[in-house]
């Protein structure tokens, strides 16, 4: 059979193969912003956060290398068996004894500064403790100040580590634990916590005492920012000692692994909407009986226990929604592979590369119930949208969204709408479920809030 | 023996299970009775000032209330076998209800999640006929009514026993305890191998809420205007077993050692929810509110829910101390640092040491360390702190500084002066053992300063007097030091205690063969020297003249510093009974002295005839310089000695 080569074909096949190729590049680019290694200088200082209703709060934190201060300190990222070296210094600014306490890993040393009735302490003017253990097992874990932690870890001296297990691999074995069940595409961090500015206000006058009758907290986290701060950018040069962001993105049959740590005293009824997740771990340790009984539950609010972690797996594929969440049925969308250079059941159209939605709802390997590419949900394939869109003139339009109900298409829009929601994905608001806890000092909204995007499967997403 | 021989299988099977059946019937025919009288009393709070008043159940060995121990928050630990039918026979001794001073009210008792048979107690109805419950069983009446309070089949595992009338109150007055059941195998905490345990701790979180206690004792509870629930609930002690953390230098020790199972039984009768956290070993939850897991939940951090009971197994591999504390961070008393929900539980069978000295104020900045022998430990980590937390000494003594049960170092570190705090530990190959209660101790190698005696004031005197004052402590030399009025040393000399007729201690006195001029003021001081070569302070300058008994020394007010008056006034304070003041004003240009004013005032007309402050504004007009004025008073005795100067500069 002689096949006809175009240009446009040529062109559709080198960009495939430029995507293919590049696809692992991105994918090895750090999971979590964090810094990996083993030995890890972290200087205890004072400085100050924004929130966004424009206060200014003193904090004490970790900072990397003695550079800027940040909250949460440093992510470190290290593998299973690591040994790993802390080396913390106390900077001259600093009125109190500072250390670090690392809940879940054993056989801590901890040598040099003073004794503390938890680790031994960096004592103030540049006195340093250095802290020893081996990465024994995988997981999610919290460090934070064990000196007057009722103080310093409202002040910010709290921060993540997380072990790589055995074996992983950042492009062939993404796994959180030790087992194929924990695989996954993504992984973001959500590290929660609060904070009452009148406790940092104290300290800024030299009253260092945490008045536990009074706690009040009025600002709410996500890795150190408050919404709409937490959808920004990591690393914006704005905000220099809240380098972390939290915006999660996956797509539809994507596995997103969250990677949840209470950083504060409080309990926050941290809610994932979309679907449920999987708690599959909590304290470094999977949920797992002694002979490996699946102990995961599902969840769609997750708690974070203050001083814990907790990962779980998010999947979300429209499944049982009972409409087709890609629209219509295209009937001119060829994607049977037809065209030299074109994949089969990709959802892209054969001869122009461009996402479309086609008759077939290709359910062969796995036959899961899901298309094996775009993971639609087969039984609602050509579902029609039960619902009548009101017309746009009788319709407030937010800045997500794309104009249409359906994933991955654009509808029309007043003119400078849906700027925030390039690819048409959908947004879910993952939020605190004390309400109160989405406010920024009393105004909505902010605090403990982020969008989670399911963006189309045609988007290319960098891991993560 | 042959008799025994005859007995065939079958009677050997029927005796066995005769014993098994008999056994069996005694465990659970049972009864236990517990007898607890409800009383108030006043606890000490750790700033050791404050009290609170409590309400908690007191032990007692039978029906008549006559043997009962003192109340305790929590009350006393009840323990039974699974199946016992429990009996608690409650007396109410709460205070009587004065108006205006002590709430009082019925009281109840309940143990959720073990069967027993519960009537409430209703308040009346109301116009609607609806009722609310005020005793969720039946109540023992205020002043002195009793009710026992049946339970039973009792269940194995972990639970709170507490009041049930008006627990918003009685709860967080303290009325709250623990009952823990054992299951057949005493060995486990719940039926099966999975719960297998070799020691146990009951460990009951708790909070205290200083303002209702308050407002309990007073009688302003539930009164408008004064705390009418807890919906403004504020803690502000947190406590373990009724205690909050108060020293990192005590433990809670219960004979445990590396590899056993620990079962911890956790209890929150507080109205918090608490996370209890330790960092090594991963606590092993096993079962919520008497009901065990199926499988178990490995925890760093723990939710202990209000009202909660929580069971989890530790197994420590080593010989440690495990810190554990509330992660929701309920660590102060009141407003102090460290505190609330924390204790040091120590795993192995090294005991504190004793430590005895030093302990005071000490005079050497290398002292001798003396401590008991801990039995087993081969080394000491000697650790010594400035009371603001700067750590001078941290050193390791090998066992060989002990002998006959104590034990005695030194270190080659030089300390600060001040305030410090040292503390020992024994270690051996298995690990550390605890510290021991740390000893405050003041490093002062400074000679205190001496108290003079005289000569003070005016003096009648021949020229050459005697200088004396109190001998101090460690001193070998003294350093006299007199000065003219303006400042200048005339005598500077040290003098040995045995020169100063001192060597053994109370008063030194010197007689200097210096003359001083009469009516002259002088000013001296005297500061010690130890054995060390190190100076102490110079005591305060002592002001005095050679003159006539009774006359004195006037006190200059004003003029002093920059004034801009040309004509300024002058003012200053008597001796008693000052008659007459002469005033005399010295321009000072390049050193040299020019008299500008001289003039005698009468008491009267200085405005002072009857004491208090003298007043004068001579005519004569200042010139803009430097100048000094002295003032000398007559009295009764005659002409008294100069004052010391004052000056001022005209600008």
């Amino acid at each position: 059979m002689k096949m006809r080569l175009n240009k446009r074909s040529i062109w559709q096949a080198a960009c495939l193969l430029a995507m293919v190729l590049l696809m692992p590049l991105m994918q090895a680019q750090a999971a979590i912003d964090g810094v990996t290694g083993n030995t890890f200088n972290l200087t205890a200082k004072a400085d100050y956060i924004i929130t966004p209703d424009s206060n200014s709060i003193l904090m004490w934190g970790y900072a990397l290398n003695n550079g800027t201060m940040q909250y949460p300190g440093p992510t470190m990222i290290v593998n299973q068996g690591d040994t790993v070296t802390i080396n913390l210094t106390n900077n001259a600014a600093m009125p109190q004894n500072v250390s670090i306490i690392f809940p879940g890993q054993t056989d801590v040393t901890a040598t040099g500064g003073a004794i503390g009735i938890m680790t031994r302490e960096a004592v103030p003017g540049g006195g340093v403790v250095t802290y020893t253990f081996v990465a024994a097992e995988p997981g999610t874990y919290t460090y934070y100040s064990g000196t007057s932690p009722e103080l310093q870890i409202e002040m910010g001296l709290v921060g993540v580590i997380i072990v790589r297990p055995a074996g992983y691999n950042a492009v062939t074995n993404r796994i959180a634990y030790n087992s194929a069940d924990t695989a996954y595409d993504y992984e973001y961090l959500f590290f929660i916590s609060e904070i009452d500015p009148r406790i940092h206000a104290a300290v800024a006058t030299g009253n260092r005492t945490a008045d536990n009758a009074a706690f009040f907290p009025v600002y709410w986290f996500l890795n150190g920012r408050a919404a709409p701060d937490t959808m920004l950018d990591a690393f914006v040069p704005w905000l220099p000692t809240q380098p972390y962001n939290c915006m999660p993105r996956t797509r539809p049959g994507d596995k997103l692994l969250l990677r949840l740590v209470g950083g504060g005293r409080d309990m926050h009824p941290y809610h994932e909407h979309g679907n449920h997740t999987r708690t599959i771990a909590k304290d470094g340790r999977i949920l797992k009986g002694p002979a490996n009984e699946d102990l995961s539950s599902l969840d769609f609010t997750t708690t974070v226990i203050p001083g814990s972690t907790r990962d779980a797996l998010f999947e979300w594929t429209g499944a049982d929604i009972g409409w087709d969440v890609y629209g219509a049925i295209d009937t001119a969308c060829i994607d049977t592979g037809a065209v030299l250079g074109s994949i089969a059941n990709d959802g892209l159209d054969d001869n122009t590369g461009l996402p479309c939605h086609d008759t077939t709802c290709t359910d062969v390997s796995p036959a899961d119930g899901f298309d094996d590419a775009t993971k639609e949900y087969c039984s609602d394939h050509g579902k029609p949208f039960p619902v009548t869109l009101p017309s746009q003139q009788a319709i407030m339009n937010g800045q997500f969204y794309s104009g249409s109900p359906f994933l991955g298409t654009m509808g029309s829009l007043p003119p400078g709408e849906g700027g925030f929601n390039p690819n048409s994905g959908f947004l879910f608001m993952w939020h605190s479920h004390n309400e109160k806890e989405i406010t920024n000092n009393d105004i909505f909204p902010g605090g403990m809030l982020t969008m989670m995007i399911i963006e189309p499967p045609s988007v290319l997403l960098s891991k993560p | 023996m042959i008799k025994m021989k005859k007995l065939n299988m079958m009677t050997m099977m029927l005796m066995a299970f005769a014993a098994l059946f008999l056994m069996g019937a005694m465990s659970q025919a049972a009864a236990v009775d517990y007898w607890l009288d409800v009383q108030a009393f006043d606890k000490l709070m750790p700033d050791g000032v404050t009290t609170v008043q409590m309400w908690g159940y007191a032990s007692c060995s039978d029906n008549t209330f006559a043997g009962c121990s003192a109340p305790t928050v929590p009350g006393p630990l009840l323990t039974a076998a699974a199946g016992d039918t429990l009996n608690i026979t409650v007396r109410n001794s709460l205070p009587a209800a004065v108006p205006g001073s002590v709430y009082s009210e019925p009281t109840s008792l309940i143990i959720n999640g073990q069967p027993g048979t519960i009537t409430p107690v209703f308040f009346p109805a109301d116009a609607q006929g609806r009722q609310r419950v005020r005793s969720f069983a039946a109540e023992a009446a205020a002043a002195g009514g009793m009710q026992t309070y049946t339970f039973g089949p009792v269940k194995a595992g972990t639970y709170l026993y507490q009041s049930g009338t008006h627990p918003s109150v009685q709860v967080q007055m303290g009325m709250y305890g623990a009952l823990t059941v054992t299951p057949a195998v005493l060995t486990e905490a719940y039926p099966g191998a999975a719960f297998t345990f070799d020691k146990e701790l009951v460990l009951l979180f708790s909070e205290i809420a200083p303002d209702i206690h308050a407002a309990i004792a007073d009688g302003s509870y539930g009164t408008a205007g004064g705390i009418t629930s807890t919906i403004d609930y504020k803690p502000r002690y947190f406590l373990i077993n009724g205690e909050p953390f108060t020293s990192p230098y005590s433990y809670l020790f219960a004979g445990l050692m590396p590899d056993d199972r620990i079962l911890l039984r956790f209890l929150n009768a507080g109205l918090e929810s608490h996370v209890p956290t330790v960092m090594e070993p991963y606590l092993n939850v096993i079962a919520e509110d008497g009901y065990p897991y199926a499988f178990s939940k490995k925890n760093v951090s723990m939710l202990l829910p209000a009202g909660k009971t929580m069971d989890a197994i530790i197994t420590p591999t080593k010989v440690s101390t495990i810190v554990l504390f509330d992660r929701r961070l309920r660590l102060t008393n009141d407003f102090a640092s460290p505190g609330g929900m924390m204790v040091n539980i120590y795993i192995g069978d090294l005991t504190q040491p004793v430590l005895s000295s030093p302990t005071g104020t000490i005079n050497t900045k290398t002292p001798t360390y003396i401590w008991s022998e801990v039995p087993g430990a081969d080394s000491y980590q000697l650790y010594v702190k400035t009371t603001a937390g700067v750590p001078e000494v941290d050193e390791v003594f090998s066992s060989t500084v002990c002998n006959a049960g104590i034990c005695s170092a030194e270190s080659a570190v030089l300390l600060s002066e001040g305030p410090h705090m040292w503390t020992v530990r024994g270690s051996n190959a298995a690990g550390d053992g605890p510290w021991g209660v740390a000893l405050s101790f003041i490093v002062d190698t400074i000679p205190p300063t001496p108290v003079v005696l005289g000569p003070s004031g005016v003096v009648a005197k021949k020229p050459k007097p005697a200088y004396s004052w109190n001998s101090v402590t460690g001193a070998v030399s003294y350093r006299l030091y007199i000065t003219d009025a303006a400042g200048l040393p005339i005598w500077d000399v040290w003098y040995t205690a045995t020169e100063a007729g001192c060597a053994a201690g109370g008063v030194c006195s010197v007689t200097p063969v210096l003359k001083l001029r009469k009516r002259t003021p002088y000013l001296w001081q005297v500061m010690a020297k130890n054995a060390a070569g190190i100076d102490g302070l110079f005591s305060s300058p002592t002001l005095f003249a050679i003159g006539k008994a009774g006359t004195g020394f006037a006190t200059l007010i004003a003029p002093t510093g920059a004034i801009t008056t040309a004509t300024p006034t002058y003012q200053w304070t008597g001796p008693a009974g000052g008659t007459a003041y002469q005033l005399s004003v010295n321009r000072v240009v390049g050193g040299v002295v020019q008299k500008v004013i001289r003039v005698k005032y009468t008491a009267a007309a200085a405005g002072c005839a009857a004491g208090g402050i003298c007043s004068v504004t001579p005519v004569t007009v200042l010139t803009d310089a430097d100048y000094q004025w002295t003032v000398v008073a007559t009295n009764a005795s005659g002409k008294g000695p100069i004052s010391l100067p004052m000056s001022f500069t005209k600008q």
